[in-house]
């Protein structure tokens, strides 16, 4: 059970950060795109971009999480899922 | 194409925050009313209306999925195994929206739309006298890796079930998975009913668990529409930003309302959302 909340909490945390961080990308891209202050395309292209990484970056706790508490199973169902994320950028 | 004024940054960020507080009580991503939108209102081009839609989806379900999760609404052992299908549908259905009649695949969705709302209105009555029985249920019902259990707080009770019909339920999340990919949606609208009438989960579980997995699918469609250049990044930037806000408001509102309401409202919305799909 322990080890249960320990992934959701890695995964939370996981998500926070992505969105937090993409949030801040894209705020500044407006913040600068509005007072005219320098081209702010960049900004709003990095926000997106780690706001994209988040379904990843979960996936990969997943893998990592229900591998160390032997739950290999879910482990291989999450290295499957990120596979097909893999693919898709490929693609 | 749109020029991101100021109005039109506070207009789509308003939506935005109205989409997010929906999508995250009803667990749907949100697309099928944000790309009409961005279609008619901005008159943005359908396939990037798509991608910035997408891009929106993700927004909302790693806000409520961040929440949810360790608050133990969402099932996460049961939703990786559906974003698994959901995440081959997805990419299926990004690749092949080129090739088919959008025409066509609107008036099917919009048809599977019909069954499945009335089927939530009729079993509101059914859980409303099941209720007591899915509580109490004894620890022998209570058994395998998917089963869960949740504090639900709008009851003051601890809720416990049992997941069945896995494999049916992948083979639809599979259909829902290649929606999202090819109509810009989460494809919330298919998983939440499903997760609920086949897989018993209960409503706010099926919606915190679709919101958990439609993260996935809507990432595996829109790294396609990347690739191809069709992000519209500052329009998916406001929407972002807008639904991010929002999904934390409706957060707070799935954990205070009570599940028949959720029901009702979603079946209504099914309803609505089929009816637009067929009139195209």
């Amino acid at each position: 059970m322990n080890k249960d909340r320990e992934i959701k909490l890695r995964v939370k945390q996981a998500l926070q950060f992505c969105v937090g961080a993409g949030l801040f990308f894209l705020i500044m891209g407006f913040m600068f795109k509005f007072a005219r202050v320098f081209h702010a395309d960049k900004f709003f292209m990095t926000g997106i971009l780690i706001l994209l990484t988040a379904p990843v970056i979960r996936v990969i706790t997943l893998i990592y999480g229900y591998a160390k508490s032997g739950e290999y199973k879910f482990s291989v169902l999450s290295l499957t899922v990120l596979f097909l994320l893999v693919t898709a950028f490929v693609l | 194409m749109l020029e991101l004024t100021f109005i039109n940054f506070i207009i789509i960020i308003s939506f935005g925050f109205c989409i997010g507080i929906m999508a995250s009580v009803l667990g749907i991503g949100g697309g099928a009313f944000m790309v009409p939108f961005l279609v008619l209102f901005f008159e943005i081009p359908i396939h990037n209306a798509i991608a910035v839609s997408l891009v929106a989806i993700v927004a909302v379900s790693s806000t409520v999925a961040s929440i949810n999760v360790e608050k133990g609404f969402a099932n996460m052992r049961l939703g990786i195994i559906l974003e698994m299908f959901m995440a081959v549908g997805a990419i299926t259905g990004a690749l092949i929206l080129f090739e088919l009649d959008e025409k066509f695949v609107r008036s099917v969705f919009g048809i599977f739309l019909f069954p499945i709302s009335i089927l939530m209105l009729l079993k509101i009555r059914k859980s409303s006298r099941k209720r007591d029985e899915e509580i109490d249920c004894s620890l022998e019902k209570f058994k395998g890796s998917l089963s869960c259990m949740f504090y639900d707080p709008s009851i003051s009770k601890d809720i416990k079930y049992s997941v069945k019909n896995i494999l049916p339920a992948s083979l639809i999340s599979f259909f829902g998975g290649s929606l999202s990919g090819l109509l810009g949606i989460g494809g919330g609208i298919v998983q939440v009913p499903l997760m609920n009438l086949v897989c018993g989960l209960p409503i706010k579980a099926a919606a915190a668990t679709s919101n958990f997995m439609i993260g996935v699918s809507a990432c595996a469609g829109v790294f396609i529409f990347f690739r191809r250049g069709l992000i519209i990044n500052e329009i998916a930037g406001a929407l972002v930003i807008g639904i991010v806000f929002g999904s934390l408001t409706g957060v707070r509102v799935l954990h205070k309302t009570k599940s028949n309401k959720i029901q009702a409202v979603f079946a209504l919305l099914l309803f609505m959302t089929g009816i637009k799909m067929l009139m195209g």
